[in-house]
């Protein structure tokens, strides 16, 4: 079952919790990877989604950074795409979230965004980011990196 | 009742002063008439404009992401050819939108198509519209989706306003060569540091080789700020070429130029790029003394605390807070300089602001405990 890439954002994360939920066992090396995309701009929300949907993976998205917090209190994702730039709380508020949750529980982290300055990039891996990509995006680069962090090249 | 009326209009108008406030109140009727058709002209226009752009992505939107996760695919051709059915205007402008946000084997192939199917064409066509409006747009689209085919359209933009010249110096930092950069570089006036943002951005994309080929025609361009901020890039770059460039640019008259000495010598290494930092502390102008004492302190050379804690004196309060500053970034030996000067200078400007900077060190030094 994958969720309505359709509904509005806001709505995604209560979605969840009931149309999702059984998508998401314990991962398995070739299960399809469940995926939280948080970005404010919608076009790249929908390059993200088309992108990582072509390859049967699972998308959620919010714009924000509180509806991001709330998708993954109530599901479990194995990777979250972000950008530095959400509005209520940032990339890196988001990044300090997600580093203290427990390690069994925390999710993957790939910064997309355009700050590309040393100072942004060098405080997202100290907050536990895994990966940064810079944008615009490039999707080959971004599913290279994705495949690399699961290890998994034949995904 | 009509005759009524009658009589009442012929002593109006029999009357002059009050024809001519019937004429007045005319032409204002008149005037508020016209101005009311026209907006509900402007509003029926773009009422069909929404439609048509609502019409043409719900057909077209879905499958245009669909066929974006697919770079080697034929999905985008069959798409351009569907979208050939709508207004160019709205293609042009949906695709220079999306494609402004990705890079990729799909946005090559995609630039590829936008030629192909002759929606280039028109923007180089637009380039030249006497509307400044078209022109822009026309140029932001080629900005994202240009190729090397649009070079002379953006290279004729040399002879366009700020705008145009800046938006055509990003797109040949992408699509052109560093000849076309010079050409309109030797033409732009900036005036300001806001206007500055952007060449300093088309600079920046550009490979070390085309910027040491640029730079190696440093002399060429008029503009003050241009030219220091080629020698700042330059420097940064470590290109071969700047540190014979700093005595002539250091001497210049222009005082840009001079600033683009200070903060070219701030990157590099090595005596003569001290020695004219030291010099420049002495300069008639504050903001040359001012990037000098920041150049310093970012290159952090011990020799300098002396001049740095007698630039504490200066009549500048931006050139004393730089040296400060400096002073600051040296470690101990700095550190040693504004103590003593807070406490025995006789010149009260000096004493603050080397208080000031002790305790900004001070601050740094328990946060990062």
């Amino acid at each position: 079952m994958k969720p309505d890439s359709n509904m509005p954002s806001s709505a995604v994360a209560p979605a969840l919790s009931s149309a999702v939920a059984p998508a998401f066992p314990e991962r398995a090396d070739r299960a399809p990877l469940a995926i939280l995309s948080a970005d404010g701009d919608a076009i790249v929300q929908r390059i993200l989604r088309a992108v990582f949907e072509r390859r049967g993976w699972f998308v959620c998205q919010v714009s924000d950074g509180r509806e991001a917090l709330d998708a993954l209190q109530a599901e479990r994702f194995d990777l979250v795409v972000l950008d530095l730039n959400l509005a209520y709380l940032n990339g890196f508020e988001l990044l300090d979230a997600l580093g203290k949750r427990p390690a069994a529980a925390r999710p993957r982290a790939v910064v997309a965004s355009a700050q590309t300055q040393p100072e942004p990039v060098l405080r997202a891996f100290q907050l536990g980011a895994d990966d940064f990509v810079d944008k615009p995006l490039v999707p080959e680069i971004l599913l290279a990196r994705i495949e690399r962090l699961f290890k998994r090249p034949g995904m | 009742m009509f005759e009524t009326w009658l009589i009442i209009w012929q002593t109006l108008w029999s009357t002059p002063l009050y024809r001519a406030l019937l004429i007045l109140i005319a032409l204002e009727l008149g005037a508020v008439g016209a101005m009311i058709g026209w907006m509900i002209i402007q509003s029926a226009r773009q009422m069909r404009q929404a439609r048509a752009k609502r019409r043409f992505l719900e057909a077209l939107e879905d499958d245009f992401f669909s066929a974006l996760a697919q770079p080697h695919s034929d999905e985008l051709r069959g798409w351009m050819q569907r979208a050939k059915g709508y207004d160019a205007r709205l293609v042009r402008e949906f695709l220079a939108d999306v494609m402004l946000h990705t890079r990729g084997g799909s946005y090559d192939s995609v630039v590829g198509l936008y030629h192909e199917f002759g929606y280039a064409q028109g923007d180089r066509q637009r380039s030249h519209s006497r509307n400044a409006r078209t022109r822009l747009r026309a140029l932001r689209r080629l900005y994202v989706l240009g190729s090397a085919e649009d070079r002379p359209a953006l290279r004729a933009q040399a002879n366009a306003e700020y705008r145009a010249q800046v938006l055509a110096m990003q797109t040949l930092a992408r699509v052109g060569q560093p000849e076309d950069i010079v050409e309109l570089l030797q033409v732009t006036r900036l005036y300001s540091q806001m206007m500055e943002e952007p060449v300093q951005a088309a600079l920046s994309q550009l490979s070390t080789q085309s910027l040491g080929y640029i730079f190696a025609r440093w002399q060429q361009f008029e503009c003050g700020r241009v030219r220091r901020i080629l020698l700042s890039a330059a420097a940064r770059q470590r290109l071969s070429g700047v540190d014979e460039m700093l005595r002539p640019a250091a001497q210049s008259e222009d005082i840009e130029v001079r600033i683009g000495a200070c903060e070219a010598a701030g990157s590099l290494q090595g005596r003569a790029s001290l020695q004219l930092l030291l010099a420049a502390l002495e300069d008639p102008s504050w903001q040359v003394r001012a990037r000098a004492t920041r150049a310093l302190g970012r290159r952090q050379e011990p020799a300098a605390a002396a001049p740095l804690a007698q630039a504490l004196k200066d009549r500048a309060f931006w050139v004393r807070q730089g040296a400060a500053g400096a002073l600051g970034m040296l470690g101990p030996a700095g550190a040693e300089h504004l103590a003593h000067v807070a406490a025995h200078c006789d010149d009260r400007y000096a004493a603050e602001s080397a208080a000031q900077e002790l305790q900004r060190s001070q601050r740094r030094l328990e946060r990062a405990v």
